[in-house]
């Protein structure tokens, strides 16, 4: 009676350790989840921030190359007012004269 | 597995023992036991899987949440700054032609008035004169006045008495019109004044500029750039 007892005490503690095995490592995989996780969301974070990069870099390539036309154009554009205008301020010269004299 | 129904089951299990065969029921416990014990451990372990996958799941949808904060973040600033910088570069673009035509209109301004210096010099100086000077006579309604010159000879250039006998026609005032001594700093023309020095017509070069500035500017331009 004493020694079924004992056995079966014995058995009842192998049953608990199974459990505390089960939970000891169910709280392993549960912290090794979570390490994963904030594993896996760093990288979505650190491939977001090389892909915003990557975007900026393009996009400041762009604005050099554009800004280089523009200024480019500005100073052919100049240079045409200029030459356009040098045939044309004699006579501007002939009427703003005559304006302040009052012809 | 509470201590209570631990012991609970020990009693049971202890009276099942007296009844039948002790170490075949024993091992009939013991399998039930354990079984009961791996069963729990299975639903505990598959209660982690569960929780696992859903941590994963969670943190992927933070991390994808945080991602496209971040991807949209970089995307907005990159293309503002393109559109102001743009906008910068055009507007400097602007500038440089309002600058380049700026100057053609200032040009053009001072080569006149190198032109108006020039005009002194020349025959058709004491017609300009006359004419400044009957202008500025007339606008102070005639009376005693003095001219000053800018420069010299233009004094002995003008017939300042048939000036001023038209300003008296036009204004119905008996008119003398003698030249001042003062010293005219100019490129040209007349200042007029009453003889009191109460009232003063600038009628040199500058001054006509001055007045008229704005609509030199209008005109200057159309020719230049029209």
């Amino acid at each position: 009676m004493v020694n079924a007892l004992e056995a079966i005490r014995g058995i009842e503690s192998r049953a608990e350790q199974i459990i505390k095995d089960a939970a000891k490592k169910a709280e392993s995989v549960k912290k090794k989840a979570s390490e994963e996780g904030e594993t896996v969301k760093k990288q979505l974070i650190d491939d977001a921030r090389n892909e915003a990069s990557e975007y900026k870099k393009k996009k400041e390539k762009e604005i050099e190359k554009e800004n280089a036309e523009i200024l480019s154009k500005a100073k052919k554009d100049v240079v045409a007012l200029r030459s356009k205008a040098s045939s044309r301020i004699s006579n501007a010269v002939d009427t703003v004269t005559a304006m302040v004299i009052g012809d | 597995m509470s201590k209570i129904e631990t012991a609970e089951s020990i009693e049971a299990k202890v009276e099942k023992i007296e009844v039948t065969g002790e170490a075949d029921r024993i091992r009939k416990i013991e399998k039930r036991i354990i079984d009961e014990a791996e069963d729990k451990a299975k639903t505990i372990a598959k209660e982690a899987e569960k929780t696992k996958k859903e941590m994963l799941e969670v943190k992927r949808k933070e991390g994808g949440l945080e991602a496209e904060k971040i991807t949209r973040g970089g995307t907005n600033e990159a293309d503002s700054l393109k559109r102001q910088k743009t906008a910068e570069a055009r507007l400097k673009a602007k500038q440089m032609i309002i600058a380049s035509r700026e100057d053609l209109i200032n040009e053009t301004i001072e080569k006149s008035k190198g032109k108006l210096h020039g005009l002194t010099e020349s025959e058709e100086y004491g017609g300009i004169l006359g004419k400044l000077i009957e202008e500025g006579a007339t606008s102070l309604g005639g009376g005693e006045l003095v001219v000053i010159f800018a420069g010299k000879g233009s004094k002995t250039a003008t017939d300042l008495g048939t000036i001023a006998k038209r300003v008296e026609k036009l204004t119905g005032n008996k008119t003398t019109i003698n030249v001042g001594q003062e010293n005219l700093k100019s490129i040209g023309g007349v200042v007029i004044r009453k003889a009191d020095g109460s009232v003063i017509v600038d009628n040199t070069f500058e001054a006509r500029i001055d007045r008229i500035i704005r609509d030199i500017r209008i005109r200057a331009a159309k020719i230049l750039f029209g």
